[in-house]
């Protein structure tokens, strides 16, 4: 497990006023691999995917991928370096078919002007195929008529049909059902077997204990844990969640 | 995949094509002269401006936004184009085309003002088009002073007074048609569209896909305004005069077609082939009525009613297309 990371946070701080929201947090995904990234709300989760992503600028620290410093401005600087996040809320138009919304914004043209539905509907396929998603019916109805399950697995084949190297899932399981849950940890798992980085966030620690190769734990900002799951406990990590011990952080007031 | 998208199509687009069909039929039995060679001319003409402007309100409407200023700057920029049309010492065809560079750019930049505001204020653009609904038509009223412009070169009329096929065909309704058939192709084609549609269902989706939503939805009021431009040309070469009184309660019109048409209020919903066949129904009923000796008034509560039963309608193929999409 001593593969190099994709990706690599040092030291990432980021305030939004007087708020902490993250304070000199280390952290990295490894290829192969689901990192977990748990810790209640305010945590600094999802500022830190956020900061991945570029969607945030990271005030402090340094972020590698592949080893290599790197700065990311916005979603389309992380999108070029391979970094794919599915949103919690799935960032899918309803009034689109499949086709459409896997390649939104990213659309197969011919001759430089027209939309090449042929060339979109056979990769999607294939991706579908090769994810072993089965369950979409056909690739030409729109999103609207889907279910939750189906939604997210067109949101995670969506983010890794662009030799993406980094998937973030953000609480992916949350609106779904016993088996849908089910189909989309199958499916998380089955990126990490395709030599992706995978990151998760979610509050389901039996989620996480099943699908994750290690677990990161934020608290109020700061990483306060790090575990592989084999080698602790739920209630250990929950304990960690609620009461992992915090550096001080200069300026701010005792939490 | 092919056959089900036709089908798709044709459960979209049929219901109300198959209305206007009817409502063909119903004129052509019970009114006299309706079905006539010289009556569809009429009616072409007829039709010509409404399916302009409601082309151009289509794409605002597609993401979620309304024009209500497009008949004011219609006139607007008729009145800007005939008073450069009327210029002294320019040769015709200079003055020609400078007319018409004037009335599209007018609309142009209007469009843009319109969606640039709303945008940069993130203000509805109902309240912004309105406002801009009373400067235009301020505008149109005072170059002139409220005057009429008359006698235009022949050179620029002959064009909107022109028909062709047996005389059936009239010149401007065929630009109507190219602005329809353009564009549709825009529209379902070509990724400008395709974030159109998206924008109109999840600007966020748009946004996070690493493109900026308010770009496209400013080019779809600057589209807009360029239609409505247009249709003030096209109207100033049929009628052969400016008269700054035009086009007043256009915007509603435009909005009934695209209504009618099944595009959404909401965004993300309709298609400009919908958008032509409400222009016709709604010029088609005019016509009819009035052939049937039915009065202004009347015709006016028919109209409203065909709107209303329009959407219920609408109600009812949206929950059939979601029912067999479900089975």
């Amino acid at each position: 497990m001593d593969n190099q990371p994709v990706l690599e946070l040092r030291g990432v701080s980021k305030r939004f006023g007087a708020v902490q929201a993250l304070y000199r947090v280390d952290f990295a995904a490894r290829p192969g691999e689901v990192m977990a990234l748990v810790g209640d709300n305010g945590a600094g989760k999802s500022t830190l995917i956020k900061g991945i992503a570029g969607i945030y600028n990271l005030d402090e620290g340094e972020v590698y991928f592949e080893g290599q410093r790197v700065h990311i401005h916005g979603p389309r600087d992380s999108a070029a370096l391979g970094i794919e996040v599915v949103y919690q809320d799935l960032a899918l138009a309803d009034n689109l078919d499949v086709v459409g919304n896997m390649f939104l914004g990213r659309e197969h043209l011919q001759s430089g002007l027209l939309l090449d539905e042929t060339r979109m509907e056979q990769e999607a396929i294939s991706t579908l195929d090769s994810l072993s998603v089965t369950t979409i019916r056909s690739v030409r109805q729109a999103v609207a008529g889907l279910s939750g399950g189906q939604r997210q697995a067109i949101a995670v084949a969506k983010a890794v049909m662009w030799n993406s190297k980094l998937v973030i899932l953000d609480e992916p399981t949350a609106a779904l059902g016993v088996a849908q849950t089910r189909q989309v940890l199958d499916l998380v798992r089955r990126l990490a077997d395709r030599g992706l980085a995978v990151i998760i966030i979610s509050h389901n620690l039996h989620d996480i204990f099943e699908v994750s190769d290690r677990i990161t734990v934020l608290r109020l900002g700061q990483k306060v844990a790090e575990y592989v799951p084999s080698e602790t406990t739920q209630q250990e990590v929950v304990h960690a969640i609620t009461a992992g011990e915090l550096n001080t952080v200069p300026g701010m007031a005792e939490a | 995949m092919k056959t089900r998208r036709t089908a798709n199509i044709i459960l979209r687009e049929g219901g109300i094509g198959l209305a206007l069909i009817l409502l063909i039929v119903f004129f052509a039995f019970t009114a006299d002269n309706f079905a006539t060679l010289a009556n569809v001319r009429n009616i072409l003409n007829q039709i010509t401006i409404n399916t302009i402007l409601a082309v151009g309100m289509t794409f605002v409407i597609l993401v979620a936004g309304i024009d209500l200023s497009v008949g004011s700057v219609m006139a607007f920029s008729m009145m800007a184009a005939g008073t450069v049309l009327k210029l002294e010492g320019l040769p015709i065809n200079a003055a020609i085309g400078l007319g018409i560079f004037t009335g599209l750019a007018i609309g142009m930049v209007i469009g843009f003002l319109n969606g640039w505001i709303s945008e940069q204020w993130k203000l509805p653009s109902f309240i912004v088009t309105l406002g801009m609904l009373n400067i235009a038509r301020g505008a149109a009223l005072q170059l002139t002073e409220a005057r009429t412009i008359y006698q235009f070169p022949t050179q620029f009329t002959t064009f909107g007074t022109t028909t062709i096929f047996n005389e059936i065909v009239p010149l401007i309704f065929l630009v109507a048609l190219a602005l329809v058939g353009v564009s549709w192709f825009i529209l379902t084609k070509t990724v400008f569209g395709r974030l159109i549609y998206a924008i109109g269902n999840n600007e966020e989706a748009v946004r996070l896909s690493g493109h900026t939503p308010a770009v496209y939805k400013v080019a779809t009021f600057t589209i807009c305004g360029v239609t409505a431009g247009l249709a003030g040309l096209i109207n100033m070469s049929r009628l052969t005069i400016a008269s700054p009184i035009v086009g007043n309660g256009a915007e509603l019109s435009a909005i009934a077609a695209v209504i009618i048409g099944g595009t959404s209020l909401f965004g993300g919903k309709g298609s400009v082939i919908g958008t032509f066949i409400g222009a016709c129904i709604i010029g088609v009923l005019n016509n009819g009525l009035t052939i049937m000796g039915v009065d202004d008034f009347t015709r006016q509560i028919l109209t409203g009613v065909v709107i209303i039963v329009a959407v219920i309608l609408d109600y009812y193929r949206a929950k059939f297309v979601q029912q067999t999409a479900a089975a």
